[in-house]
């Protein structure tokens, strides 16, 4: 087990830089989820942590100790992959083993081990089976039990579940959660889903373009995204995100986008200390609400479509027409009846309501008011 | 004839029936008219011919010459396989890593196998020269052989033709165990070595089994070759000195063109393939007795093995 610190981490191919500059630390047996859109960076991150690449700059440290000069094989760390990698020609059992052959560990407990973690991950049936003639959760299975045979001192995952089915991912999503339990390690785990990070993380490091966006808890990152980025990319429609500027109007602040205007409490003001700067305005799909009850009021938009998810709905209101027009998503009740074309107004709480500034950071809420 | 929208098999029967007659006519019906030669006995200058049914394999199998030169010719492909087969491994694995220069060097490689046979045994026969050889004039000033130093003679002949000939075909090998290195995932590589697995280990785990499909292929391929292998003997050493380097394509040759021997060098010629049958079938006994696959489970898509684009059942006869 180990705490796992980056220091000034940066890895540059001849001319992009995948990783620039980074600082993390994740804590001993803390389960550390990095999320980020494809090439975002975050496989990189895995692969020197594993060592299998080498930084360009900066500092990898296991407990205090750099270890970026390491090679993989004696850094004591695990790694599920993507493609899950189990050696094709060895059975379940012997691809399980084959980390404690490679330690010498000796026959009766190595036996013993390998079957312990077989029944961890209910695959004690299957040992004899060679990868091809499994499933695509059981290989998965397979993975996570070569990787926990041994005691890494952190255990790494790199997009795990993204070639499985829905189902079966949110089977292995309990699965992994459950084994980090048991297990008590260090997990760092690369996703570009963000319900297996909000689910399964006890921090959520967002990266976008190499950098680190903001690194808190689930409910942190949700409630309280440090930029547009992390908005966008947290919750499972992203934030309606409208731009604009602040514009005074008859002795008061208001948010005025294309085909949208929004007045501005003086909280809203105050925090975003907002001049003529442009500004971008942000609020949830589930912080939205149908009828003007709530303040501030985003005025009367028409249903463009609707989208039926189930358990609730997720209702298109556009405002304007033509090239400027705005797209709007409400999640609302599954059993309310809307029709394209209809006039809607929508309004927020201004709890619901978020401003950034023309960089991208969040001003309002802003963290005083936490 | 009006072509119907549904006459996809007929066009395809037709395209295909070309080639099968094409085949037929240049393959087929020459390897029939090849074993009738067989049975029978032709006197070229008299013109007569008379059957005589499995004599000239009786003969053939029964003359000391002739097993002889079956002999010579295992232990030339035998050279000739172990030596290509561990070069070629090896060259493989060397053109697999990165550095500067590799593609300019993979195709240079396959320069040997490039040039004709007569060509490489030209080379060959300017390296062994004893007086102007490269050999001689290399090790000549270093004192370890004498001014003129006759590399070939009866005892070596065989094995400098066998040398020759794995010059020649060594490429070919590399090119199979080349393009397999390239199909295994680089991820097994990353979880070998996180799985603490040092480099021997890497290749005993993950390099050879994937190759073992592929040693298969080269062995057969370059049994094949070197078995019925004769330019190049003919060229270099013309079988001699004596027989010392006679191999069994050269004695079919021998038989065909000095003795006009037609029957017998059909019946020889069969033979031959006989032979190389046997010792494939061995191959196939040895190497595949257990069923072997390739490239299993590590594709993201195939998640449920039993859909067909599970793809990953390249399961070799067992």
């Amino acid at each position: 087990m180990a705490a796992v610190v980056l220091q000034k981490l940066s890895r540059r191919y001849r001319e992009t830089s995948a990783v620039d500059s980074l600082d993390l630390e994740i804590a001993d047996k803390e389960f550390v989820i990095l999320l980020g859109p494809s090439g975002c960076g975050k496989t990189t991150i895995l692969n020197l942590i594993a060592g299998t690449d080498t930084p360009t700059s900066g500092h990898i440290l296991f407990d205090g100790r750099p270890v970026e000069h390491v090679p993989p094989e004696k850094r004591n760390v695990s790694m599920v992959f993507q493609n899950i990698a189990l050696y094709p020609h060895k059975t379940v059992y012997e691809n399980i083993a084959f980390p404690l052959r490679m330690a010498r560990v000796a026959r009766a407990e190595l036996d013993e081990r390998v079957r312990a973690a077989a029944n961890l991950l209910r695959i004690g049936d299957l040992l004899n089976r060679r990868p091809h003639e499994l499933s695509g959760g059981q290989r998965q299975r397979v993975a996570l039990g070569r990787a926990a045979v041994r005691n890494p001192v952190v255990f790494l995952f790199d997009e795990p579940l993204s070639a499985l089915d829905a189902r079966l991912r949110g089977e292995m999503r309990v699965e992994i959660k459950k084994l980090h339990e048991r297990l008590g390690a260090t997990f760092i785990y690369v996703t570009h889903d963000q319900v297996e990070a909000l689910t399964m993380a006890d921090r959520i490091a967002v990266m976008d373009g190499g950098r680190l966006r903001q690194f808190g808890a689930p409910d942190e990152v949700y409630h309280r995204p440090a930029n547009i980025s992390v908005a966008r990319f947290i919750g499972s429609e992203g934030m309606n995100l409208i731009a604009g500027r602040a514009v005074k109007r008859e002795g008061r602040f208001a948010f005025q986008g294309s085909c949208i205007t929004i007045p501005l409490d003086d909280a809203m003001v105050a925090a975003a200390r907002v001049g003529n700067g442009m500004v971008t305005l942000g609020v949830r799909p589930e912080g939205l609400s149908i009828g003007a009850i709530g303040i501030p009021v985003l005025g009367e938009g028409r249903v463009y479509a609707v989208e039926p998810l189930g358990s609730d709905q997720l209702v298109n209101v556009s405002y304007g027409s033509g090239d400027d027009a705005e797209l709007i998503k409400v999640r609302t009740r599954p059993d309310a009846r809307f029709r394209v074309g209809d006039a809607i107004s929508l309004s927020a709480s201004p709890s619901d309501i978020y401003l950034f500034n023309e960089t991208g950071d969040r001003m309002f809420p802003d963290d005083a008011r936490a | 004839m009006r072509w119907a929208p549904t006459s996809d098999a007929r066009f395809a029967l037709g395209i295909v029936g070309g080639v099968v007659l094409f085949n037929v006519i240049i393959f087929i019906l020459p390897l029939i008219y090849a074993a009738w030669i067989s049975f029978h006995d032709r006197d070229v200058i008299l013109h007569t011919q008379e059957f005589v049914g499995f004599d000239h394999y009786r003969l053939i199998l029964t003359s000391a010459e002739a097993i002889a030169a079956i002999l010579r010719s295992i232990k030339f492909t035998a050279v000739v396989v172990d030596l290509s087969l561990v070069m070629g491994l090896g060259i493989a694995l060397v053109l697999n890593e990165d550095f500067p220069g590799r593609s300019l060097l993979r195709a240079a490689i396959l320069l040997p196998w490039a040039l004709s046979e007569v060509v490489t045994a030209t080379a060959w026969i300017f390296i062994v020269n004893p007086t102007f050889g490269a050999l001689t004039g290399l090790l000549h000033p270093l004192g370890l052989v004498a001014a003129n130093h006759a590399w070939i003679n009866e005892n070596t002949a065989l094995y400098w033709v066998a040398i020759a000939f794995v010059w020649h075909i060594t490429p070919l090998g590399t090119l199979f165990f080349l393009a397999a290195l390239q199909t295994i995932p680089d991820t097994l590589y990353q979880a070998a070595r996180i799985d603490r697995a040092p480099p021997l280990q890497r290749f005993v785990h993950v390099t050879l089994p994937h190759l073992r499909p592929t040693v298969m292929i080269v062995l057969v391929v370059v049994t094949v070759e070197a078995f019925r292998s004769f330019d190049l003997l003919f060229a270099m050493t013309g079988g001699g000195p004596g027989t010392a380097s006679q191999t069994f394509p050269m004695l079919i040759f021998r038989y065909t063109f000095e003795f006009s021997r037609y029957g017998l060098a059909a019946a020889a010629s069969y033979i031959l393939v006989a032979i190389g049958m046997i010792i494939t079938s061995i191959y196939f006994l040895v190497l595949m007795r257990r069923r072997h696959y390739v490239n299993t489970g590590t594709l993201p898509f195939d998640a449920d093995p039993r859909s067909p684009i599970a793809g990953d059942r390249t399961a070799l006869p067992s």
